[in-house]
This record gives structure tokens, C-alpha cells and sequence, in this order.
């Protein structure tokens, strides 16, 4: 020690240091339940030595840095990680929605307006001529019809969901990476000065946390600080303090659902997870093969029911026409829409071509045949009938939701677990932070001490000399 | 580990999250009677269970199929007994018509008598049920047979109409009224024919002709009882695969109320433990003990 006057004054530094110490605790634990926010540690360094004697102790205490407590491997783990979380979790909720219009556990739907359906041609079979039953098959047709238009209306429904999801998603997006561009220059000008820096990195993390939860991005960090962040397939986003916005046309070749470009590059396929991924994923692959497999179902069933119609005769004793409207392809080996235009062609019950050819009214010999055509293998390639192919579109729907729902749950003890780990390294915990109140308390009560003690030499200095 | 306060409350919510699922999962199966509540609990056992809705359907279809076939086949044999009876009394007055000791009034009193019968076996080859001519073959609209004096001509055709009662299993729905009523008809012309011109070797010829005829009405019946006897079989078989179906079913979709309740009462009482964790959690710290 120099001299009294000298002590005081490395006790009146002690006493901010132990204060500051007590400020950045206090914001701590007023942060304990904030997200995305780190806790911080002073870094309270030694002051400098002293210089007039030998062997003089440092000149009291100073704050060195506040740190922020973080770490970027398990911060990255958990960003990819929620990235994947939240495709399964879109993913998972968007095909329960789907189940339940499948839902063949209870005692309609599709599989029993077909059913219905060939099963009035059987009992037409019973007597054919009877106008009643004969007006009960094309009854049975148009409901046919119109439960294949309502389910497939109601899928697309959920498609056109999609769309507008995604929609705002990329608006999301563009949003985050703008407010993270311009924290990239924040971050890089607070750098170095422990003005802000910490926060403004917690808000960063933050926002990139977010990020991945909508669309799945790989970053890193460069020497000014700044982020630079890309899909995990390479499309730009965040370029130092420039952000790349993306945008949504809609795409011809996906009838007119939109994609996302990047620039004027299209990117869409290359999404794989984070929301986004979920949604196109349900959108363009799910929701469309569902789609096409009851467009084949319906061309199936229009295509087959006309060829074995015409080959019978009607009560008029007239060769049978087409029961439904005949399907034309739009696209050359496309059944796009056929499960929209299941019509029934023939409004007058006696023109049911229920009989063979050359034999009388009461024949029921194409009545039978139109019945069975539910169970000929016709349709994939002669490979399955109606009613597998039909058990196989239900099998295929159930399989998807299940595999998201047990991934999500899966992901959510993963997510879980690191989110746990992070919270380790970074979270607040009361404990510590007691701990910390107690020792910057002793050691400003200590100092406080230092002073009194400081205070009594100097007045019996005082006295001595004078006083 | 360094456990902060988010990590235990992080862990308690999604402990009781999980919990609440599991309950809901117990209660809806305990409430609804299902174990196969959405598509996703089983994709396999869901699509299996559509499999058998379909069977079930089918095996409907086949039973109504069997009513309308029973109903039409009873009908006939019915009809096809009346004219054995008929065929039958026909012969006795034919004999006796040709007796030795008829003089032409006897001759010609039988003659009209064997044409009323004539009429009556006339209409049962016209029998008409739901609108339809059971003995037309398909030609069902119109009657079977038309009369032109004694001379009766069919008017239909020979189309039998099967239908189908169970899996590659038909049986016939009607007769054509040619195999069965024409043979008749011709025979019991004849013999009018032969009393009204008192020709006794003629008589005896077309009563010659009765044998072969009431053997045919016989071998039409015997068909008909071997169709109708399907018929039975066929539901008896059709009732013991309804069963195993429906067994099948149940073993699928069906809860299992003990396990169910059982995990409602297990579940409850971890979600209890859980929550009473939970409910300590905020209250212990350090700054608790801190004067």
C-alpha cells in the first residue's frame, strides 16, 4: 500500500467491481425465465501493479469482460435439431388431417360408397328389370361420384393450406433474415466494446434458432462476428450484413402451387426439413401421391364400369352406352382430376345395360359382370383390384402419419435432451446466482470494511497531527 | 450435470405432456369401445379391418342375394308342384278317357275337364311374381306361353339367370318355362287331340308320353332342390365366416377394457406423482435459506 488516501481508492474500485458483479447477477435473475437469453459471468481481472516499490501488490480490481456462458456446438446441435422437430411436427399435425378423411375404422366413407355401389349392380342382378333397383344404381353412382369429389376436394383443400403455409413461411423468413443481417452489423460494431454485444448475440441466436425451426441452415461465424447462413443444400440467406429474401412464384408444373426461388434460382426440392420442409414435403409428395392414387382409382373405375357396360344390353333391348362420363386425359398418361369427374351418363334407369346381348330384359348376365369388376385385378398394371388398391392408399396414409408422429416424438426426447445441455452451459440457474449475490455481497461488505478500517487510521492520523 | 430451473420444469412439462397423451389415448379407447382410433395407432390392422368391412359387405350382399334367390326358386318349385299334381290328375282322367266303355259324351266330358286343367297348367307357366314371368327365361315381361286352342306356344326363351350367394358359388334363379311346361303342353294336346277324335290307340299313345314328362317336372324340381339346398348351406357357411370375421374384428380394433382401464389408473396416478413434483419445484433454492 502506497498510502491511506491510495487504499481507499483501490476499496473504492472494489466496491464497483463487487457492485458491477451484483448488477450482472441481478440481470441475471431477472432473466431466468427470458429465451434465448445466456448467462453472464464478470470477468474481474487483477488491477495493475504498483510501480514505486518492489514486491507492491496490483492496484486493486478491475472489470475485465462480461462473457456471455454459451456454447456453439451444443447451440448449433440444438438449431439443427429443431429444424427437424418442426418439419416432423408440421408434417405429423398436417396428416392426422388427412387420417381423418380416411378414417375407414368407422362405418363410411369411400371404401363404402364403392362397396354400395357394386353392390346395387348385384342386386340388380337378383331382378333386373326392377325400376327401383335400377334407379337405385345410378343413384349409388352419383353418391359414388360425389364422395370421390368430396374427399379429393378436401385434400386439396388441405394442399391449398399448405400453400398459403408456405406462403408466409418464406415471408417469415425473409423477415428473420433481415432482422439477423442487420444484428450482423450490430454485433460487429458493439464487438470489443462489452457494450451490448452479449445481448445482441442472445437476440441473434435467438432469431437463428428460429430460422431453423422454419427452414434447415447451416452457419457460421467469421472473424467480425458476423453470421453467414445457408439452407443445408447451399442457398444463401444471411451474407455478413446482407440478407438474401426469398419469394414465391407459383409453379405450372405443380399446378400453379407455389415455389420458392432463391434469386432466380428454384430451390424447392432442395428444402428438407424446418417447417417449410414439412410443408412441401405433405404438399408436393404426400398430399399429390394420395391425390394421383385416387385420380387412378377413379379413371379405374370410370374406364372399367363403361367397357363392361357397353358390352350388355338395356331393358330397350338397345346396346348399354357408357354408365359414367368417359375421363379424357389432360396430359398424356395423367389421370389428373379423375376422381373430380365421376359422372353418371345416363340419367334413364332403363338404359342400365343389365343384360347380355341377345338375351331379353330379365338377364342379368352383365348386371353380375359389372358387379365383379370391384374384384378384378384391372388396375396397377393388373395388379391389384379396387378394394386393394384402395386398402393400400389407406395402409400408405395411416403409415405416414405414424412414422411422423413416432419421429416427433422421438425428436422431442432428442430436442429435449440437448435443449437440456444448452440449459447447462447457458441457463440460468437460481442456485448459482445465490451463490453469486452472496459473494459479491461478502466481498462489498469486506471492502466496506477496508474502508472503515482506512477511515479510523486516517482520523488518528488526523488527530495526531493536528486534530 | 448443472440443472437450472428451465431444465427441471422443461422436464417436468414434458413428463406430464406425455402422461396427458397416454391418458387421453386410455380414456378415448375406455369410452369409445376402439382400439383402432385413427389410421396411425395400426396403418396394417387399419387396413386389415377395412379388408374385413369388405368381407362383411360382401358376405351381406351374399345373403341378400340368397333371399331374392330362395324366394324365386320356392316360387317355382311351388309352381313346378302344382303341375306334377296336375300332369298327374291329367293322366288318370286321360285313362280313364280311354276306356273302352266312354261313349263320345263320356269322351268329350273328360276332354273338357282335362282343358280346364289345361287352363290351369296355362296359367302356373304364366306365373307372375314381382312383376316378373317366372318361366319367360329372360323375356320376363311378357308371358311365358300364349294359347292358340289347345296349341300352347312359348313365347320366351331358354336364359336361366344364376346369381352369386358366396365366393364362385351360383345358383339358378329361375327355369325356362320351355324345358319344363312345353313338353306338358305338347303332351296333354295330344291327348285331347287323340280323345276328341275317340282314337283309343292314339290315347294310349300320348298317355305314353305322361312318363317321360312327369320325369322331366321331377328332374326340374331335383335341380331346384340342389339349388335350394345351396342356398342353406351356403348361409350356414356364410354365418360361421360372419363370425370368425367379426372375431377377427374385435381381436383388431376392439379395447381391451381391463388393459385400458388398467393404464387409466396407472397414468392417472404417475400424472398425480408427477404434478405434486412439479408443484415443488419452484419452491426450492437457495435464496429460500438466505436471511
Amino acid at each position: 500500500m502506497t498510502s491511506l488516501l491510495a487504499g481507499l481508492e483501490i476499496a473504492r474500485q472494489a466496491l464497483q467491481a463487487q457492485q458491477f458483479g451484483l448488477d450482472v447477477t441481478q440481470n441475471n435473475i431477472a432473466n431466468v425465465n427470458t429465451q434465448g437469453y445466456a448467462r453472464q459471468r464478470v470477468a474481474l481481472t487483477p488491477g495493475p501493479p504498483g510501480v514505486q516499490y518492489d514486491c507492491q501488490p496490483n492496484q486493486g480490481v478491475r472489470v475485465g469482460a462480461v462473457e456471455s456462458a454459451r456454447d456453439s456446438f451444443i447451440d448449433y446441435r440444438v438449431n439443427q435439431e429443431l429444424s427437424l422437430q418442426s418439419q416432423l411436427d408440421t408434417s405429423s399435425s398436417v396428416l392426422q388431417q388427412v387420417e381423418a378423411l380416411f378414417n375407414e375404422n368407422s362405418d363410411s366413407g369411400l371404401q363404402s360408397s364403392i362397396n354400395t355401389f357394386f353392390n346395387s349392380f348385384s342386386s340388380l342382378a337378383n331382378t333386373p328389370e326392377d325400376a327401383s333397383l335400377r334407379q337405385q344404381v345410378l343413384a349409388n353412382g352419383q353418391a359414388l361420384g360425389a364422395q370421390f369429389e368430396q374427399v379429393y376436394e378436401q385434400l386439396q383443400t388441405i394442399q391449398q393450406s399448405q400453400d398459403s403455409q408456405v406462403a408466409d413461411t418464406v415471408n417469415q423468413i425473409n423477415t428473420l433474415t433481415s432482422s439477423i443481417a442487420q444484428l450482423n452489423v450490430e454485433v460487429a460494431a458493439a464487438r470489443g466494446t462489452n457494450n451490448n454485444e452479449n445481448t445482441l448475440r442472445d437476440q441473434r441466436q435467438q432469431l437463428v434458432d428460429q430460422l431453423g425451426g422454419l427452414v434447415d441452415i447451416s452457419y457460421c461465424e467469421d472473424d467480425s462476428g458476423s453470421l453467414t447462413i445457408t439452407t443445408r443444400q447451399g442457398a444463401s440467406l444471411v451474407a455478413g450484413t446482407t440478407s438474401n429474401p426469398w419469394k414465391t412464384v407459383p409453379s405450372p408444373a405443380l399446378g400453379n402451387l407455389l415455389s420458392v426461388y432463391s434469386g432466380n434460382t428454384d430451390i424447392t426440392s432442395t428444402i428438407q426439413s424446418g417447417k417449410l420442409g414439412g410443408l412441401l414435403d405433405v404438399r408436393d409428395s404426400k398430399v399429390t401421391s394420395y391425390l394421383n392414387q385416387l385420380d387412378d382409382m377413379a379413371a379405374g373405375i370410370i374406364s372399367k364400369v363403361n367397357a363392361q357396360h357397353v358390352q350388355g344390353v338395356d331393358l330397350n333391348g338397345d346396346a348399354g352406352g357408357n354408365f359414367f362420363t368417359p375421363f379424357v386425359q389432360q396430359t398424356p398418361g395423367s389421370n389428373q382430376g379423375a376422381a373430380r369427374a365421376i359422372e353418371v351418363a345416363i340419367s334413364d334407369p332403363d338404359k342400365i345395360a343389365a343384360a347380355g346381348v341377345g338375351e331379353g330384359s330379365g338377364s342379368n348376365t352383365n348386371a353380375k359382370l359389372l358387379a365383379d369388376v370391384q374384384n378384378q385385378a384391372l388396375l396397377l398394371g393388373d395388379s391389384a383390384n379396387l378394394n386393394q388398391l384402395y386398402q393400400n392408399l389407406i395402409f400408405t396414409v395411416g403409415m405416414d402419419s405414424q412414422t411422423a408422429s413416432d419421429g416427433l416424438t422421438t425428436q422431442n426426447e432428442v430436442l429435449t435432451q440437448l435443449q437440456n445441455q444448452q440449459d447447462s452451459v447457458s441457463g440460468v440457474s437460481l442456485d448459482d446466482e445465490a451463490v453469486s449475490v452472496l459473494r459479491y455481497q461478502k466481498a462489498y461488505q469486506a471492502n466496506c470494511q477496508v474502508i472503515s478500517v482506512l477511515d479510523t487510521l486516517t482520523d488518528g492520523l488526523m488527530k495526531i497531527f493536528g486534530g | 450435470m448443472r440443472i437450472t430451473e428451465a431444465i427441471s420444469y422443461r422436464n417436468m412439462l414434458a413428463g406430464v405432456e406425455s402422461l396427458n397423451d397416454k391418458l387421453e389415448q386410455a380414456n378415448e379407447e375406455v369410452s369409445s369401445g376402439k382400439k383402432l382410433l385413427n389410421l396411425r395407432d395400426s396403418p396394417a390392422e387399419s387396413a386389415e379391418n377395412l379388408q374385413l368391412n369388405n368381407q362383411l359387405g360382401q358376405l351381406d350382399q351374399y345373403q341378400s342375394n340368397s333371399d331374392a334367390s330362395s324366394f324365386y326358386l320356392q316360387v317355382t318349385d311351388s309352381s313346378l308342384n302344382s303341375l306334377y299334381n296336375l300332369v298327374t290328375s291329367v293322366y288318370s282322367q286321360g285313362s280313364a278317357a280311354a276306356s273302352n266303355f266312354n261313349d263320345a259324351n263320356a269322351r268329350a266330358s273328360y276332354a273338357a275337364d282335362i282343358r280346364s286343367q289345361l287352363g290351369q297348367a296355362l296359367s302356373l307357366a304364366n306365373t307372375q311374381v314381382r312383376g316378373r314371368y317366372i318361366f319367360a327365361g329372360s323375356k320376363v315381361t311378357a308371358p311365358a306361353f300364349t294359347a292358340a286352342g289347345d296349341t300352347m306356344t312359348y313365347q320366351g326363351d331358354d336364359d336361366v339367370n344364376t346369381v352369386n350367394i358366396g365366393e364362385g358359388l351360383q345358383v339358378h334363379e329361375n327355369v325356362a318355362g320351355s324345358a319344363v311346361f312345353s313338353p306338358v303342353f305338347t303332351a296333354i294336346s295330344g291327348l285331347l287331340s287323340a280323345i276328341d277324335s275317340g282314337d283309343q290307340g292314339a290315347m294310349q299313345t300320348a298317355l305314353s308320353q305322361f312318363s317321360g314328362t312327369l320325369a322331366t317336372v321331377n328332374n326340374v324340381r331335383s335341380q331346384l332342390g340342389v339349388d335350394l339346398a345351396s342356398v342353406q348351406n351356403s348361409a350356414t357357411a356364410r354365418q360361421a365366416e360372419q363370425t370368425d370375421i367379426q372375431q377377427r374384428q374385435s381381436t383388431i380394433s376392439s379395447a381391451d377394457m381391463a388393459v385400458a382401464l388398467t393404464q387409466v389408473t396407472q397414468t392417472q396416478t404417475a400424472l398425480q406423482a408427477a404434478l405434486s413434483v412439479g408443484a415443488v419445484l419452484g419452491k426450492q433454492n437457495l435464496f429460500d435459506y438466505l436471511g
